[in-house]
């Protein structure tokens, strides 16, 4: 256990570098012009525009660029913004937000998880039901609407009909929090449910259930002990995952509610050309990626003895 | 009129016209005087009644917002060339000068400013009563001229501020670009040392006499100088706060670390979620300007979604894309129907910008556009047959007609003594009639020109239809194009001139632009100054500096080897030049200057060396009376939150028509 952990962390380590390093390359061959606004693209000269992106050390040889940047990651030196939050330590413009992402998208998972396998036993017990039949079409509404058309309808009505705030605000983080939790978790809920019934559904026909039943055990604790047990299995793997990537924030939802989260820092970061951020947000997010990954392992592990990790062999 | 003169306090000249116009409520608008205390709207500043009572309040917290593409980057104003910033600073620090409501410039931290005969020297005379203060309302330092000398010299010295700013500087003030050079050349902890001591010994062409007078020396006359100080490439930089941030500091200044001179402080800074400003304290012009108790700025993510914030009472004005303001005014039921009024125009004036020098994507000539373009009557074709009405409805579908541009300047930028605006005379000189209100001026009847034009191109080879290649990002919205290919189709025929697109991946100018790909570039031109030099300038031949000629339409390439369809076009760019350079030269009569260049705009637009497109003017619900804000088309004051009408009753369509009538009369006596 402890010879795979160490060697999982070495080639995780040597992920994250690949990652970060492809990413580093793929940068420089975007045009420059990201760099500057539309106003600046227009009205800087030539010898501006050069005299900016060497300030950035941005015209340096990219060769002389990695090197120096792999010097600065030695230091845990992320460097600075320059254009999401100019000459703002890196470090300090991510650290603002990750925060704020994390916990609306750990209470959206705790909502998530709970109210998702809820509804995924409900759907089970009560297969070919009313229930099971209201399930499906929750599940399908929420993966064919577009999700900008459901946050919407969520916005229209918590600001309509409950008088919820429509943006999150800092000033009033509960109820602000209400419509942006609410969207976050609409898809993991059905997520959550869809993959709960299925894998109830299959444990169902299993041969131990059978024999459970003709061992006269009531059909609650068939579900919960052995049905339920057996079908959280798989799905245990990716809960750590899912709690660390929250920390990620989303998109569409943190937009949306402008809501001052991760979720569109990258895309922002990218869209302005502020390597140091770009750069520092795929190493952070490659290594919870790893780290979620490593830590699914061991609770699955932990859940089911079945399973072992082992340098060869085992269940994975 | 003889430029030689003292500028003072413009303002109570403005008030004296205020008052000759009878309106109230105009005070408010502009500045009376007023409790320091007042919240802006109706008629706050000065306790008068407001231009229209609609029944509503003044709105003490205004909640107004922002687009999350354009969050603010920087605090520090010196290092800001990015109107989304200079937005939020304009409301925390001060230059010398600034804009009153009507455009006009007006002293800000200085009383007033005075030029030398030929305009070479500048001098402003300053406040003694301004203070810097930091976010929590405490007096830090007093504003002297000497914060002048240290922000120039920020400006200029490349370590510190990285070239930012430095274009004007570097144009007018002696020296100025020989210390930028010299600071790019030197190692980085040398330069960074560098003090307003050496930039002075280095003879860049400032200097305080005393405490409260700055003086600037220009290379070269510039009786606009004046305009250019309203840049924040001339702001003041406190030397207190420089020296106990460092450089790295001062650069990366934020909301907490920033001093104040403004009228506002933000106390609240959410990056991507909101900005909180409430009153500094320590305002010095709080006697005379109202200000609100706070202002709330939210960060969302489209106007789309801002419509549903406005409609659900969260933000007190909305701009309105395309959708929402169609399904509104589609419907006279609609609760917003007598809502939605037409903004005022914002800074820049649209041309379509024609490429007299465009390559094939092999590289090659593409003789056929180029042969085309080079041809007057082609050009007059498409700007005399194109309606470009249709397309104007996607922005403003309330008054598209006003969005017509028939000049090359922005209007309002420089007006004659007599109050007439500069476009006012171009149109005049181009003999555009007055507005049916039903098409656009611009509009003849094509029939023989094209005919002829045919006729003359079909002679040197040209084959029909000619194609007009613009270009769209890949994966955007065609609409505007399927719009505006259609418009083509009905104006100028598809057996003339068809319409057609390129697309690019990332950058426009990379793939589209310097290949010289597309036949024309619709561009906007924001002022940087209020001279007709700065619109104009972009366009002659033989000037490095000129933007267009060099970036766009490539007639600097043109002009070094033209061919011989091209001799008569290169012709007219010359003549321009030659009338561009003679009203240049004007700099003792701003009328006479201003006459010149209307001449040689005409000329310009006559024979139709690009094609004006449009102002932007859309559409929007709002609780602010527009009118009320500061207009300013160069300068960064724009989004000052002082003076501002409101009313907790939005605003209807004729109250707007009582604002602009209110408007227009104080602007013809101010």
């Amino acid at each position: 256990m402890i010879k795979y952990t160490i060697k999982r962390l070495l080639q995780s380590l040597i992920t994250i570098l690949l990652a970060v390093t492809i990413v580093f390359l793929l940068l420089r061959l975007l045009p420059t012009d990201y760099y500057f606004t539309e106003d600046q693209l227009m009205k800087f000269t030539t010898e501006q525009k050069n005299a900016a992106l060497e300030a950035a050390g941005l015209l340096d040889p990219v060769g002389e660029q990695l090197v120096r940047f792999y010097g600065q990651i030695l230091h845990l030196d992320f460097g600075i913004s320059r254009r999401i939050q100019s000459g703002i330590a890196v470090t300090q413009v991510i650290g603002s937000k990750f925060e704020v992402s994390m916990r609306l998208g750990l209470i959206s998972l705790a909502i998530s998880l709970v109210l998702g396998v809820i509804l995924g036993i409900l759907q089970t017990v009560f297969k070919d039901k009313l229930i099971d039949h209201l399930g499906t079409v929750y599940t399908v509404f929420v993966n064919a609407v577009p999700a900008l058309v459901s946050y919407s309808l969520v916005l229209v009505f918590g600001s309509k009909v409950l008088g919820l705030p429509a943006l999150y605000s800092t000033r009033n983080v509960g109820p602000s929090s209400i419509l942006p939790v609410a969207c976050l978790s609409l898809a993991s809920i059905a997520g959550y449910a869809l993959w709960t019934r299925r894998y109830m559904v299959d444990e169902l026909t299993r041969d131990y259930i059978k024999l459970a039943k003709v061992k006269g055990l009531n059909t609650r604790e068939i579900m919960i002990s052995h049905v339920l047990r057996n079908a959280m299995v798989p799905m245990v793997q990716y809960i750590p995952a899912s709690m660390l990537l929250t920390i990620g924030g989303s998109l569409l939802v943190e937009r949306f509610f402008s809501v001052p989260g991760m979720g569109p820092l990258l895309t922002d970061a990218i869209n302005r050309y502020d390597v140091n951020v770009v750069q520092t947000l795929v190493m952070f997010y490659a290594a919870l990626g790893i780290v979620g990954v490593f830590l699914g392992d061991i609770l699955m592990m932990l859940v089911d003895p079945r399973i072992t990790l082992t340098e060869k062999g085992g269940a994975r | 009129m003889n430029m030689n003169k003292k500028h003072m306090i413009d303002r109570r000249t403005f008030m004296k016209a205020a008052g000759a116009v009878g309106a109230a409520g105009l005070l408010a608008a502009c500045g009376g005087s007023s409790s320091s205390t007042g919240t802006a709207g109706s008629g706050a500043a000065s306790g008068s009644a407001p231009v229209v009572d609609n029944g509503g309040d003044p709105i003490a917290n205004l909640v107004t917002w922002e687009l999350a593409l354009r969050e603010l980057q920087t605090w520090n104003v010196l290092y800001s060339q990015n109107a989304a910033d200079l937005n939020v600073l304009c409301n925390c620090v001060n230059g010398l000068v600034t804009n009153n409501i009507y455009g006009q410039f007006v002293p800000d931290v200085c009383t007033e400013w005075t030029q030398n005969e030929d305009a070479t020297e500048w001098t402003f005379k300053l406040r003694d009563d301004v203070t810097w203060s930091d976010v929590n309302g405490e007096v830090k330092a007093n504003l002297t001229s000497q914060d002048f000398l240290v922000g120039l010299e920020w400006v200029l010295n490349a370590k510190k501020n990285e070239n930012m700013n430095t274009s004007m500087p570097n144009n007018y003030i002696v020296g100025a670009k020989e210390y930028n050079e010299y600071t790019n050349e030197l190692g980085e902890d040398e330069a960074k040392a560098l003090t307003y001591e050496d930039m002075l010994e280095h003879g860049v062409g400032i200097s305080a006499p005393d405490d409260y007078t700055v003086v600037y020396t220009c290379k070269v006359p510039c009786p606009y100088f004046h305009t250019v100080a309203s840049g924040a490439c001339l702001f003041p930089a406190p030397k207190a706060l420089v020296d106990e941030l460092g450089v790295d500091g001062f650069l990366g200044l934020d909301n907490t670390t920033m001093w104040y001179t403004g009228p506002y402080v933000v106390n609240e800074y959410i990056q991507n979620n909101s900005k909180v400003f409430v009153p500094n304290p320590n305002y010095f012009n709080a006697a005379n300007e109202s200000r609100f108790e706070s202002v709330t700025v939210r960060i969302i993510d489209d106007t789309v979604v801002g419509f549903q914030l406005y409609d659900a009472g969260e933000v007190d004005e909305m701009e309105l894309a395309e959708a929402p303001a169609s399904t509104i005014l589609a419907d006279p039921n609609h609760k917003y129907y007598n809502n939605v009024v037409e903004a005022t125009p914002k800074k820049y004036s649209y041309q379509y910008h024609l490429c007299f020098n465009r390559k094939n994507e092999d590289g090659t000539p593409d003789e056929n556009w180029n042969k085309a373009v080079a041809n007057t009557k082609f050009r007059q074709c498409l700007m005399h047959g194109l309606d470009l009405l249709d397309s104007y409805k996607r922005v403003n579908q309330l008054k598209p007609l006003d969005l017509e541009n028939l000049c090359y300047t922005m209007k309002g930028l420089c007006t004659f003594s007599d109050g007439r605006d500069y476009t006012d005379r171009v149109i005049e000189l181009l003999g555009y009639p007055k507005s049916d209100g039903k098409q656009l001026r611009r509009l003849k009847d094509i029939t023989q020109l094209k005919a002829e034009c045919m006729e003359e191109l079909s002679a040197i080879g040209v084959t029909f239809p000619v194609t007009l290649y613009s270009y769209v990002k890949a994966g955007a919205s065609t609409d505007g194009m399927l719009v505006l290919q259609q418009i083509f189709k009905d104006c100028l025929g598809d057996d003339f001139v068809k319409l057609d697109w390129l697309n690019y991946i990332t950058s426009m100018d990379q793939e589209i632009r310097i290949p010289h790909l597309a036949c024309w570039y619709g561009s906007g031109w924001g002022a940087d100054y209020a001279d007709v030099s700065n619109f104009l300038g972009q366009e002659i031949l033989h000037d490095d500096n000129a933007y267009y000629a060099h970036e766009y339409s490539y007639i600097a390439e043109v002009a070094e080897d033209p061919k011989d369809y091209q001799k008569e076009l290169i012709e007219q760019f010359e003549e321009f030049t030659r009338l561009y350079n003679e009203a240049n030269a004007i700099v003792d009569d701003t009328d006479a200057r201003y006459n010149a260049f209307a001449q040689a705009e005409a000329y310009f637009l006559e024979n139709v060396l690009t094609v004006p497109n449009y102002y932007e003017i859309g559409l929007q619900l709002t609780h602010i009376n527009l009118y009320s804000k500061i207009n300013t088309l160069c300068g960064i004051a724009a989004y000052k939150y002082v003076n501002w009408e409101t009313s907790t009753e939005a605003y209807t369509a004729d109250d707007f028509a009582a604002f602009a009538e209110v408007y227009e009369a104080g602007k013809g006596v101010a």
